[in-house]
């Protein structure tokens, strides 16, 4: 198993979906697939529903009120083995199946990604293991771009900082185990965070796993060897933890697909939009629009919600959303406007006199992609103008008021007024409740006052039930009182020998990270800051601590800069945390640096010489988020990832997208006292 | 006693009383819970002021929040009653007016508007 030269998210998705279809062969004859809900989405990234007919799949599933069907003789059960009432769900769908059908059925349940002790026991509970067949399928990472890897994980925060489960982080370690496996070992982990250490832990103790299980087995040993030395190709991975930068999730994107996913939510590459607002679907969708959506959608959908909702794709393979995606929302309009004026004479061209056949014929050729780009300019016109509604919405303006300057560092007490007329006016409970929280993280939780002040308020203005609601944000953290003996520690950092400081304190990193630039530009970003307007997310700045030192020293210290020039830096080669201690140090968490090495020096050294002199070689850094990512997030990295050149390639992996609404939603009470 | 406020969630009307009553008495033993109690104190009183709204009007109040109480008394033209609901929860004034101010528009009640 040679290592590949790069990472290809495109070999992933091979393997998905060879593995998906062997074990879809290895059922005889046809079968009817029951789907985990969550998991329709990002199976259907990778096989068309037309692929799995060739494999003898009759029809699909969801998993959820008893609907399997008994008309085939074969059920399968795709499924993620982690959560036990899943689990319970397919006990019972199987018993009921074989209740009441006539007929013998074979069942099989695939894993997602693996068989675990909890749903084994389930199932002999249940007394239907015996009948089962049982395999796994082992679907780690889902890549929704060249660049974005995801595990696809949608309860992910609210598992990891709610109920404190660290099922997603071990998930996230296999996961990136795997890639290690095929790509060789990251030469260095750097990480921020609770949770990252842990990660980063896990990731160490795995690989030392395998190096006992290699030794053990003689005949194997060899290969393992050669595997586990470090990759020639990544360079490092860099461990984000979530809960360091509660804030940029709490900000409202201003990029363009943030704010669809922020208006209207993104979910697997695509976005569910009303169809009064693109135009009722098209009769005929352009090609690129059904390329890769989902299609099983007919088999398993109920007709109605179809006929007022329109799924759109949005991923590469629409060019004019490739350049738009990025970009902050005030200059969309212009882009799209340009666009429009270049499709304008392109059409013009046509009437160009003396054209010769050849000419013709070119423009014949064209005609089809210039059509399909008609047709996703006028989605995207659609969705910009009705993204400007609501942009331009008083409410909107007061929210992203109070977010700037929050963000900005203004006082808080500022837009206390602000956020109690928008209790009043009875704007959705997640905006208020993502401002508070905003507040609360930016300035190490609010004053106690404020704070029941507050909580009174939403309470009356949208039900007692929220009393859970603040105790589940109070334990994930995002809105805490502030606590006067914290202020303490970090007046005094060396009080705290191990470094990690229990809150960030955000003033202090604001000022030596730049995170908020006053002047930014929009219409051609130079700096990261653009996508939120003037906020650069920590998160993006910390791996710029890494990647771009002699930049970040510059902007935060401008003073000092050219002397820091004049010298040879190579700390930028070496990749590390070197030179920024200080400020992380005050940022909440610990902070991870480790380097693996091959334990066998002189197969790295053949490695290195195989590779060709290393000098001319794509380097590649990982950056995984863990407990979610955000698009302007992503829309940032992949603006650092341009300005680094070609030598080095950024690789965004996180465990799923998230938004400042899912976030505060982890905490949010659902049930009402309303009588049913 | 997360678990106590969890459980009354299921529980209807009478079972829900009861179930808050304990809370609350759990919660007065410590100290630091003091506002969750006055919390789910003021529940109780929102609970039995609604059921009067229910008998005296006929439509459904329980399960609305304090501002959406005054908001559909307002609405069905209330204007007393919401005004007891005001200063029985000590509802800001300017709380108490955007509401007022939303309610009269979605009446389209343009001469009670003017007169504010």
């Amino acid at each position: 198993m040679a290592p590949t030269a790069t990472l290809d998210a495109s070999d992933i998705t091979e393997k998905a979906r060879r593995d998906l279809l062997q074990l879809l062969e290895g059922v005889r004859g046809k079968k009817n697939l029951v789907i985990e809900k969550s998991l329709a989405g990002p199976v259907g990234l990778f096989v068309k529903f037309s692929t799995l007919q060739e494999y003898g799949v009759d029809k699909v599933f969801f998993l959820e009120n008893n609907n399997v069907d008994s008309t085939q003789r074969n059920v399968i059960f795709l499924a993620r083995g982690e959560k036990a009432r899943q689990v319970q769900a397919i006990a019972e769908q199987i018993k009921r199946v074989r209740r009441e059908s006539k007929q013998d059925h074979e069942f099989s349940i695939f894993w997602v990604p693996r068989r675990t002790l909890v749903s084994d026991q389930i199932l002999e509970e249940t007394g239907v293991l015996g009948e089962v067949n049982v395999a796994e399928f082992q679907m780690y990472f889902v890549p929704l771009e060249k660049t974005v890897l995801s595990l696809e994980m949608d309860d992910a925060f609210s598992d990891i900082y709610l109920r404190r489960d660290p099922t997603a982080i071990f998930l996230a370690a296999r996961a990136l185990m795997l890639l290690q496996k095929s790509q060789g070992l990251f030469p260095r982990i750097l990480g921020k965070g609770e949770n990252a250490k842990s990660l980063a832990n896990m990731l160490l103790h795995m690989r030392a796993e395998e190096d006992i299980d290699a030794s053990s087995d003689p005949s194997n040993a060899h290969v393992h060897s050669f595997d586990l030395t470090p990759s020639a190709t990544i360079d490092n991975l860099i461990i984000i933890d979530r809960e360091v930068d509660f804030p940029t999730v709490l900000l409202t994107q201003l990029t363009y697909e943030g704010l669809i996913d922020e208006t209207f939510g993104i979910q697997n590459n695509q976005t569910e939009v009303d169809s009064s607002i693109t135009g009722a679907a098209p009769s005929q969708p352009p090609p690129q629009q059904t390329s890769g959506a989902n299609s099983q959608a007919p088999a398993v959908q109920p007709p109605a919600p179809s006929a007022l909702k329109r799924k759109i794709l949005l991923d590469s393979t629409d060019k004019l959303y490739t350049q738009l995606r990025d970009a902050n929302f005030a200059i969309v309009g212009t882009l799209l406007s340009r666009v429009a004026r270049r499709l304008q004479s392109d059409y013009d061209s046509r009437h160009k006199a003396n054209q010769s056949i050849n000419e013709l014929r070119e423009f014949v050729n064209k005609l089809p992609s210039y059509q399909a780009e008609q047709a996703s300019l006028k989605i995207h016109i659609s969705l910009a103008d009705e993204l400007k509604k609501v942009t331009n919405g008083d409410l909107f303006l007061r929210v992203l008021e109070v977010q700037q300057n929050l963000a900005a560092g203004a006082d808080p007490s500022t837009v206390h007024e602000i956020i109690e007329e928008l209790i009043a006016r009875d704007c959705s409970l997640t905006t208020v409740l993502r401002l508070l929280c905003l507040e609360s993280c930016v300035s190490g939780g609010l004053r106690q006052r404020d704070l029941e002040h507050f909580k009174r308020q939403v309470l009356q203005g949208y039900g007692y039930q929220h009393l859970l609601t603040f105790a589940a944000l109070e334990k994930i953290g995002l809105l805490i009182p502030r606590v006067s003996a914290g202020a303490g520690a970090y007046l005094n950092p060396l009080a705290n020998p191990s470094g990690a400081a229990t809150v960030t304190d955000y003033n202090l990193v604001r000022k030596s990270l730049k995170l908020f630039v006053d002047d930014v530009n929009e219409s051609e970003p130079n700096d990261i800051a653009y996508v939120f307007s003037g906020y650069a997310p920590l998160s993006v700045r910390l791996v710029q601590c890494i990647l771009q030192k002699p930049y970040l020293a510059q902007l935060t210290n401008p003073r000092t800069a050219p002397a820091a020039n004049s010298q040879p830096s190579t700390a930028t080669a070496s990749g590390n945390w070197k030179g920024f201690e200080d400020v992380l140090a005050r940022i909440k968490g610990p902070t991870v640096d480790e380097v693996q090495k091959g334990h066998n020096a002189a197969a790295s050294q053949a490695r290195k010489t195989l590779q060709g002199s290393g000098g001319g070689q794509v380097k590649t850094s990982i950056v995984f988020f863990l407990g979610g990512v955000t698009f302007a997030e992503i829309a940032a990295l992949r603006y650092i990832d341009g300005q680094l050149g070609e030598k080095r390639r950024l690789i965004v992996a996180t465990t799923s997208m998230i938004k400042g609404d899912t976030a505060v939603g982890a905490g949010m009470e659902g049930r009402s006292f309303k009588m049913r | 006693n997360l678990l106590l406020t969890e459980a009354l969630k299921q529980s209807d009307s009478q079972h829900r009383n009861d179930k808050l009553k304990v809370a609350a008495k759990l919660l007065q033993d410590s100290r630091e819970h003091t506002f969750q109690v006055k919390a789910i104190d003021e529940t109780q009183r929102l609970f039995r002021i609604q059921e009067v709204f229910e008998k005296d009007l006929g439509e459904s109040f329980v399960g609305l929040s304090v501002n959406e109480t005054i908001y559909k008394l307002i609405k069905s033209g209330n204007i007393k009653r919401s005004q007891k609901v005001q200063s029985e929860f000590k509802v800001a004034e300017k709380t108490y007016w955007w509401i007022r101010l939303r309610a009269l528009i979605s009446r389209r009640d343009w001469r009670e508007l003017e007169e504010m």
